[in-house]
């Protein structure tokens, strides 16, 4: 596997550091550029997790009230991103287990599958969201962070509270499946 | 398709994905105006190796200080071997549980898991007792351990306490994971204070009664942070 060195992310991670740190210091400007930079990439975190659209805004705003409640814990000079996607992660397995508990208590014992995408997408390109509903969610966590996110392995390591190890064998092993999806979907 | 096509895959599709996925725009205002609406000027929380030092000094003031506070009959019972090995340890073991509660405070900072360094402590002290204590007599086992270990529990809770308030001051995000944390400290300062305290060198009491001290610590912030998750749901 190759070790993800490109960055699809709006803004330059040291940008992203010096606008936490003013963030901090109370400055809007640098709360509304934040905002403005993270939300998409977020909501495209958050929708790949949880597979639908609308679930994604309402936890896009969650995120980010625990990231303002939690603004303080940034160190500056840290890299923002790991402590963000943290946030945002732990955002959505909270949510996860919420509603899993509701569903729970009204009687349902699992929740509905995750609806695959039209198939005409995997045609040419196949769509992202696609590729990772196949994948544990394990392994679409951490493809999703380093793909989406730009995060490094090391970086990728901490926003999920594990090893570089760890990350390095789910990216593998997530690589593995698609290879074999992918050769299931060409011989169709 | 080898890995790098795969991976060649995934970025454009990622990228693709960049330019057809947007989330709502009266979603991120509304996210937006929450942020300026209350937006203040905040302090970082201190670097975590300085929270470690806040949380070490607080298990070894409440180890030491309860070990005295129950009289000193351990300390003087102990071989130079036994304290040589037993006090040094714990000195290691409340360092390192004290900057994984430090690292809990922080998203993003956690190196370590709870449950590996708990599994750490709980099997380098069991070895320690088991190598350096020779009375594998059972005398009274029931009667003398159950005292020892509402003593460490009496002197791991203020600790348990003061810990939990100074962790409120982070975000932790895993509950059970900072508990488990939280739960070691304290625990650990209630050995420390059994070790000084109790002259009973059976190795057998040390190693159920003693060690008790940390697992019940460890179990019961676990589960009190459980229940706090259920509470939470509940609640909606």
């Amino acid at each position: 596997m190759d070790t993800p060195g490109t960055r699809p992310v709006p803004a330059r991670e040291q940008d992203l550091n010096a606008l936490m740190a003013a963030y901090q210091r109370g400055d809007g400007n640098a709360a509304d550029a934040l905002v403005t930079k993270l939300s998409p990439m977020l909501y495209r975190f958050l929708t790949v997790q949880s597979g639908d659209r609308r679930h994604a805004d309402d936890l896009l705003q969650e995120t980010w009230l625990r990231i303002h409640r939690a603004r303080h814990t940034y160190r500056p000079g840290e890299p923002a991103l790991p402590w963000i996607y943290a946030i945002a992660r732990h955002t959505r397995l909270d949510a996860f287990r919420r509603r899993r508990w509701e569903r729970r208590e009204q009687g349902v014992l699992t929740l509905p599958e995750r609806a695959a995408p039209a198939a005409s997408d995997a045609r040419s390109l196949p769509d992202l969201e696609w590729l990772l509903a196949a994948l544990p969610q394990g392994q679409r966590e951490v493809i999703s962070l380093l793909k989406i996110g730009g995060l490094t392995l090391e970086e990728t390591a901490r926003a999920t509270s594990s090893t570089v190890g760890a990350v390095k064998q789910k990216a593998h092993r997530a690589y593995e499946r698609l290879r074999q999806l992918l050769a299931e979907e060409g011989a169709r | 398709m080898n890995g790098r096509d795969i991976d060649e895959l995934l970025s454009q599709s990622a990228v693709r994905n960049a330019e057809t996925s947007a989330p709502d725009a009266a979603a991120v205002n509304r996210a937006r105006a929450a942020v300026l609406e209350s937006l203040t000027p905040v302090r970082p929380l201190p670097r975590s190796p300085l929270l470690a030092v806040l949380f070490v000094g607080i298990c070894a003031a409440a180890g030491i200080g309860g070990g005295i506070a129950l009289r000193i009959l351990g300390w003087p019972a102990l071989t130079p071997l036994q304290r040589s090995a037993i006090f040094p340890l714990l000195a290691v073991l409340s360092a390192a549980a004290s900057l994984l509660c430090a690292w809990e405070m922080v998203p993003g900072a956690r190196r370590v898991r709870a449950r590996t360094v708990f599994m750490v402590a709980f099997a380098s002290l069991e070895a320690v007792f088991l190598l350096t204590f020779s009375d594998h007599s059972m005398g009274r086992f029931v009667h003398s351990g159950m005292s020892c270990l509402g003593a460490g529990l009496i002197v791991a809770a203020p600790v348990a306490i003061l810990a939990i308030a100074i962790m409120r001051r982070g975000a932790v995000l895993d509950r059970s994971s900072g508990a488990a944390a939280v739960g070691l400290v304290a625990g650990l300062a209630g050995l420390c204070a059994l070790e000084i305290h109790c002259p009973n060198l059976r190795v057998w009491h040390v190693a159920v009664w003693h060690m008790g001290v940390v697992a019940i610590a460890v179990g019961v912030a676990v589960a009190i942070s459980g229940l706090a998750v259920l509470g939470g749901k509940r609640e909606g």
